[in-house]
């Protein structure tokens, strides 16, 4: 990836916030999940830890403010059971994707964009499966990322 | 061990041949470069309008082609219906945009199209089935990928949130 310019490393930083709250939350969710979600919920937290490596790896190098990760991230409601563990990582993608979709709009960089969109597409599709093993209605949100 | 014996170097430390392929590269890094800056320049050109077009376009047509594939197969009608309407919400989405870019006259009236689209098929297509509906979705998520590359700030994101979405279709939707 080539050197993002100071104007990306804002919405870079923001996507790198979250991606540390997000490997946060996957803990909480590892710990509260239904055990044959195992698998999904051990995927969907590398893809977060490698996506925060990779971030913080990238602002370093370009001389950027990489946030370091906080001790703890206040979770948006109780996480006391399976359900509410599957909540939390639906909402996790879901503002991850809020984070991504704002390094589109903010890349002025090809690599940049295109780093934006892996990233937010990953996101979605993750948020949609834990929307199916939620029964939400509908499974995908039509803008992911979008209000 | 045999050994290659070479010729002694002499003349110049950077050879013509080098310098001259020094000299390409970076002419073709500075064209590259400009490229790049020049997105930011007009953003209501008519390149710009002409991505969302198409993308509308692409958008219509997969919800045009959700809706027939629900004919064939009834027991994936959900599935299909879901795809239906968000993809229509993108085509929405991508118009209020178009809308905007073409702005209002002054007495609050918004131009239109010299020819209004005709609400009658003149033949309805066969239903493209979920293998063809599933090409069209990959299409639309690489094309609507690729004007994220390329168009500004808001319709880059909107843009990237239909190619995710198109995305998420054909991961968890329809597999």
């Amino acid at each position: 990836m080539t050197t993002p310019t100071e104007a990306e490393g804002k919405s870079l930083a923001d996507a790198l916030t979250a991606e540390h709250s997000a490997v946060f939350a996957y803990g909480v969710v590892a710990a509260f999940s239904n055990p044959t979600r195992a698998t999904q919920v051990a995927t969907a937290a590398a893809a977060h830890r490698a996506r925060r490596d990779g971030l913080l790896d990238t602002l370093t190098a370009a001389g950027l403010t990489a946030p370091p990760a906080e001790a703890g991230y206040t979770l948006p409601f109780p996480v006391t059971d399976p359900i509410t563990a599957a909540q939390l990582a639906a909402q996790v993608e879901a503002d991850t994707a809020v984070a991504w979709r704002a390094v589109v709009e903010h890349g002025e960089t090809e690599d940049t964009r295109t780093l934006g969109v892996t990233a937010l597409t990953e996101a979605a599709v993750r948020e949609a499966t834990w929307r199916v093993a939620l029964g939400t209605d509908p499974v995908t949100d039509p803008f992911p990322g979008g209000s | 061990m045999p050994t290659v014996s070479r010729p002694p170097t002499s003349g110049p430390a950077v050879s013509r041949r080098t310098a001259l392929r020094f000299a390409a590269a970076s002419a073709f890094g500075v064209a590259s470069v400009s490229l790049l800056a020049g997105c930011a320049d007009d953003a209501d050109s008519d390149t710009e309008v002409d991505s969302l077009v198409a993308q509308s376009r692409l958008a219509r047509r997969d919800a045009a082609g959700a809706a027939a594939t629900i004919a064939l197969l009834p027991d994936r009608g959900a599935a299909l219906e879901l795809v239906r309407a968000q993809r229509t919400a993108h085509a929405d989405a991508l118009d209020a945009e178009i809308a905007r870019a073409a702005g209002t006259y002054p007495d609050g009236t918004a131009p239109t199209t010299s020819a209004p689209p005709s609400t009658t098929p003149t033949a309805p297509a066969p239903p493209p089935g979920l293998d063809q509906l599933r090409a069209d979705l990959a299409e639309s998520q690489r094309s609507a990928a690729d004007s994220a590359r390329t168009l500004t700030a808001y319709r880059a994101g909107l843009c990237a949130s239909i190619s995710a979405a198109c995305g998420t279709y054909l991961a968890v939707v329809l597999p």
